[in-house]
């Protein structure tokens, strides 16, 4: 692919990112005329319409800037790590680890919502950890298809027994239904300002990891041959991208796809997969698929909204079986 | 209760009562059969309702009620059930009568139990079409099963059947007099406190969702003490119209009103403040643009308890959700 091509790409990815961001502050539940909504970006407190964009959409659209593009990373990392195409943090049980361990950090143990995110990195890591280690268990080594399999089997364990504990305490449930649902709404703007130093961190640590994980591309020998620790830099990889997936899943709750479709349809635009390229434009893209599928929910069910976990998995399926049907075609 | 709109009883179910032994198709069947001497009960009934026609043998004494409004309704007309429902609560409602204790539970009304019904021997079943439709054929076999079309907005036309199955129409008629007398008494009292104008909004916070209550059972209490309701909760068409709607946060200004009733639950009166109950009430009132409301700022916001506001659904519950604006609205 030519500069201009990549510069073209990059372009469009930055004008859909845009336009997302600006949607998500204009569109919402309750129609608002323009001019208000620049007043309230103005400043302006005085209408309830100034209080509509400050309070509630400003703050959504930061969590989903934030979420989506730690997903869609997350789901880079660990595609790269494990070299397959359908690693990411749903299908690797750390989405359901997160949420398992939230569930019991906040609404059995009744800590502060604030220790979500590290309860949700713990969780994840663990879950992770244990996909890992039954997919390497066998003799065959960790082929893909063990690691998905693997990574299908913890979660089907953590989702039942999110499940059974919220069957067995009916007032935890009511503490963490909204939560697990997978939403934007009613996001604390102040719970994001905390998270982004660790989410600086972990994507400085991602765009250092890009080079390193080129070179496991072509093989463990060949990587070992350009100088890499093949294990350390999994491990590395492997770690920031359940960090990043855990900031994602303490914001918005699992959400479904971001992690998984979004680095293809990456790799499918640069026609490339070096990973420096496909970091950043899944960074870009990430956001647009999370906040655009909240757009859509916040005006599909008026006068209520449609939690975006629901339409991101609505969104991202189709595309999904899209990209794989045109890769073995080329292929 | 559901939030699918539900469509009311579209009319007044008639009733034929016949006089059991008399062949049933002469003549003079139509006509109400208790004409006869003071206090005589005819030896049967035919109730038409929701499923048919049902013979009932007069006066049935045990009776099981399979919805918290049969319950409510049927201890009004001076019968104590043998068997009903589980509440929507841990306990029962405070405002029930003391009887209510020596009630059999035979499952919940979502989920009635079959044995425990057919154990108690019942000589009548009162149930909803809504609720129990597909369980109608195996009650009419455990006893003559009567059911109404739907629940809620139609409580008045409930209270008619339920008096006619038990062969208690005059109760019926008594209670529902006494009733519509009291709301009258209430309407003139709020027009010589120059309140008649009063706008009422109606709203519950729960942990997954937020409704504004339209019509509904609460919706009709209103109604009938005469109080206005926010432009934004009116409705067209009283009988077609959804009985309540469920919204997102940016429709915080369509709760406003002269008077914000907040229906919470016993829980909520019994640990104020609560962790589990109402963290969405916390969340969504601890909003500028909820602070911002004029109810708020007049100190215009109550709550009410939704035991008899909305989960009794009878006439006692109606009854006593009339006190309570008395209590609110008249000090």
């Amino acid at each position: 692919m030519s500069l201009v091509q990549r510069l073209g790409v990059t372009g469009l990815a930055v004008v859909a990112l845009v336009t997302v961001v600006v949607a998500s502050v204009a569109v919402g539940s309750v129609s608002l005329p323009v001019s208000e909504v620049l007043g309230a970006l103005s400043g302006t407190r005085e209408l309830e319409s100034h209080l509509i964009v400050t309070d509630l959409r400003i703050p959504r659209t930061v969590a989903g800037l934030v979420a989506g593009a730690c997903l869609a990373v997350s789901g880079v990392l660990l595609q790269g790590a494990t070299r397959n195409p359908l690693a990411s943090p749903a299908l690797l049980g750390i989405t359901h680890g997160g949420g398992f361990a939230v569930v019991v950090a906040v609404a059995l143990l009744g800590l502060p919502p604030s220790v979500a995110v590290w309860a949700a990195f713990l969780g994840g890591a663990a879950a992770a950890g244990v996909a890992l280690a039954l997919a390497t268990s066998g003799r065959d080594g960790l082929s893909p298809i063990r690691l998905v399999l693997s990574g299908a089997i913890v979660s089907a364990v953590l989702l039942a027994w999110t499940n059974a504990l919220l069957a067995l305490n009916e007032h935890a449930a009511d503490d963490v239904r909204h939560w697990l649902a997978g939403s934007l709404a009613g996001r604390d703007a102040a719970a994001v300002a905390p998270l982004l130093p660790l989410v600086v961190i972990a994507l400085a640590g991602s765009w250092l990891l890009a080079g390193p994980l080129d070179a496991l591309a072509l093989g463990d020998e060949q990587a070992v041959g350009l100088g890499q620790h093949p294990t350390r830099v999994r491990l590395l990889a492997g770690l920031v991208a359940v960090l990043l997936a855990a900031v994602a899943v303490a914001l918005a709750g699992p959400i479904a796809f971001v992690g998984l479709a979004v680095p293809h349809v990456a790799r499918a635009l640069l026609r490339s997969g070096r990973h420096r390229q496909v970091l950043l434009l899944s960074a870009a893209l990430g956001p647009v698929l999370l906040l655009g599928a909240d757009i859509i929910g916040r005006v599909a069910a008026r006068p209520t909204e449609v939690q975006a976990g629901v339409l991101t998995a609505l969104i991202g399926a189709p595309l999904l079986v899209r990209l794989a049907v045109r890769h073995k075609a080329t292929s | 209760m559901k939030a699918s709109p539900r469509r009311a009883a579209l009319s007044a179910i008639g009733v034929i009562m016949t006089v059991a032994g008399c062949s049933g198709a002469s003549g003079g069947a139509n006509a109400p059969a208790n004409a006869g001497g003071a206090g005589e009960r005819p030896t049967a009934v035919t109730v038409e309702h929701a499923m048919g026609t049902t013979d009932v043998p007069c006066a049935p004494e045990r009776v099981v009620t399979l919805g918290q409004g049969q319950t409510d309704s049927v201890l009004a007309l001076g019968v104590t059930p043998v068997g009903a429902v589980k509440p929507w609560t841990d306990d029962w409602y405070d405002y029930l009568p003391d009887e209510i204790e020596q009630v059999e539970i035979i499952g919940t009304e979502l989920e009635p139990d079959l044995e425990a019904i057919a154990a108690l021997q019942p000589d009548v079943i009162l149930g909803s079409k809504l609720r129990h439709e597909a369980l109608y054929p195996q009650l009419s076999q455990i006893a003559p099963t009567v059911f109404s079309e739907t629940i809620g907005v139609s409580w008045k036309d409930n209270v008619s059947l339920w008096a006619d199955a038990l062969c208690r129409q005059e109760e019926g008629q008594e209670a529902l007099d006494a009733y519509e007398q009291r709301a009258d008494e209430i309407e003139a009292r709020l027009e010589e406190a120059g309140k008649a104008d009063t706008e009422v909004s109606l709203v519950r916070f729960m942990p997954d969702q937020v409704r504004i209550y339209l019509t509904g059972f609460p919706g009709s209490v209103l109604r009938d003490a005469g109080l206005n309701r926010p432009q934004d909760q009116q409705v067209d068409n009283w009988d077609e119209s959804p009985q309540l709607i469920e919204i997102s946060e940016e429709r915080i200004p369509e709760m406003d009103g002269d008077v914000i009733l907040v229906m919470v639950s016993d829980k909520w009166y019994a640990q104020t403040g609560g962790h589990d109950v109402d963290e969405t009430m916390e969340r969504w009132t601890s909003t500028d643009l909820w602070q911002g409301l004029s109810a708020v700022q007049a100190g215009n916001v109550h709550e009410i308890n939704e035991s008899h506001w909305n989960l009794g659904g009878g006439i006692l519950a109606a009854t006593t959700a009339l006190d309570s604006i008395e209590d609110l609205l008249l000090p």
